[in-house]
């Protein structure tokens, strides 16, 4: 990624290499399941291609790039045929979704969680940003990233709570 | 006690020990870098390997259904046209929409199958005069204002009749006729415990004299 003529010029591999990770994250949260997320994660990089032209800085492709990822998550989550079989699931209890090999509570709870929630957590608690950081990210003032990080944090312990578990 | 998830260390260690397990995968990334190094004619991975959004889904489906609706809409005009009837008897509800095509009706129900063959020529109780004799067992007038009778010969002729022609209510094998004349006029026939029966129905509706037929045979 770099600036040329005083305009920032997004460097495509760069992009990929820099936040392939931490949009695959996000995107495994919001579906919760590994084939929704690879067609995230390219929709996303793919939207990067055609609108590369507006992105004016790091910042701001990193902005972008969660925004974008969210919203293909969301599209992906809200499809007629997802929401059926994600019916039938809620039916069958929790689904499972597993990291390594091992079921992963966590990111099951966090992907019954709201989206708002849901990334909110993962950009405080993993990627380590602060409640200011996490707000100029998506775009939010600081008193709502503070009050969807309670929620979803209460959400999230009575989730785990009702599940039973001490130590997923 | 105190868990996990009650302390905000325990929140990001779990969530440090969850995440920094996923990544996405090499060939993820070239392959998605490949795409997006291809421009505006890009497919993702699950475009590539032939599996459809929801939309281009429906494009594929929307005329599969159509052919398969019109389909279905000729067989059930066919099955109108030429194949049995199927009904129930017991449930009252029938003939009466079914309309002579083809010079043949036929009703299947439970067990029971009425072939109305029109025109083929009357049947005839006994060959001779003697064997004419008929004993009039009921005579009676339906509610459409027609005449029921039922008769008891001793013997019986008829046309030259396929297996088709012949009907069945449970194991009883009956010739059924309509004659199209002014007055129309149903004619059954059958044989039991050695006894010839001959039903004949004028003016009556169909139902009316499938429904007394029925009702002679049971």
């Amino acid at each position: 990624m770099g600036q040329s003529k005083g305009r920032y010029q997004v460097d495509l591999e760069e992009a990929v290499r820099q936040y392939a990770d931490m949009i695959y994250r996000i995107a495994m949260t919001i579906t919760g399941n590994r084939q929704d997320a690879d067609d995230v994660f390219q929709e996303t990089f793919l939207r990067l291609v055609k609108s590369r032209n507006k992105i004016q800085s790091e910042e701001h492709l990193k902005a972008w790039l969660i925004k974008v990822a969210g919203n293909c998550a969301k599209t992906v989550v809200m499809n007629p045929w997802n929401k059926k079989t994600q019916g039938y699931n809620k039916e069958m209890g929790t689904p499972m979704i597993f990291v390594d090999g091992q079921q992963s509570r966590l990111l099951m709870e966090l992907h019954a969680l709201p989206q708002k929630y849901s990334v909110v957590l993962y950009l405080f608690y993993y990627e380590g940003y602060s409640v200011k950081e996490v707000a100029r990210l998506l775009g939010k003032n600081e008193n709502s990233i503070k009050t969807l990080l309670k929620r979803g944090r209460n959400l999230l312990r009575k989730s785990l709570e009702e599940g039973g578990d001490s130590n997923a | 006690m105190r868990k996990w998830y009650d302390e905000e260390d325990g929140l990001k260690r779990k969530f440090m020990e969850t995440f920094s397990g996923i990544h996405a995968s090499e060939e993820l990334k070239a392959y998605t870098l490949s795409q997006m190094h291809g421009g505006a004619e890009s497919k993702t991975l699950k475009q590539e390997n032939g599996l459809m959004s929801l939309r281009k889904r429906l494009c594929f489906l929307l005329p599969a259904v159509t052919l398969l609706s019109v389909v279905l809409i000729m067989g059930l005009w066919v099955r109108q046209s030429g194949t049995p009837y199927i009904t129930d008897m017991e449930q009252d509800e029938f003939y009466e929409e079914v309309l002579l095509k083809n010079g043949k009706i036929r009703f299947v129900a439970n067990r029971v199958a009425i072939s109305i063959t029109p025109n083929l020529g009357g049947i005839t109780i006994g060959e001779t005069p003697d064997e004419n004799v008929h004993e009039v067992m009921e005579e009676k007038e339906t509610d459409s204002g027609g005449k029921l009778v039922c008769r008891r010969g001793a013997s019986i002729v008829l046309p030259d009749l396929g297996e088709k022609d012949w009907s069945y209510i449970e194991e009883q094998e009956i010739y059924v006729t309509v004659l199209n004349a002014e007055e129309i006029r149903y004619q059954a026939v059958f044989e039991k415990d050695g006894q010839v029966y001959e039903l004949i129905g004028t003016n009556v509706t169909q139902r009316e004299f499938i429904d007394y037929l029925y009702q002679v045979i049971k």
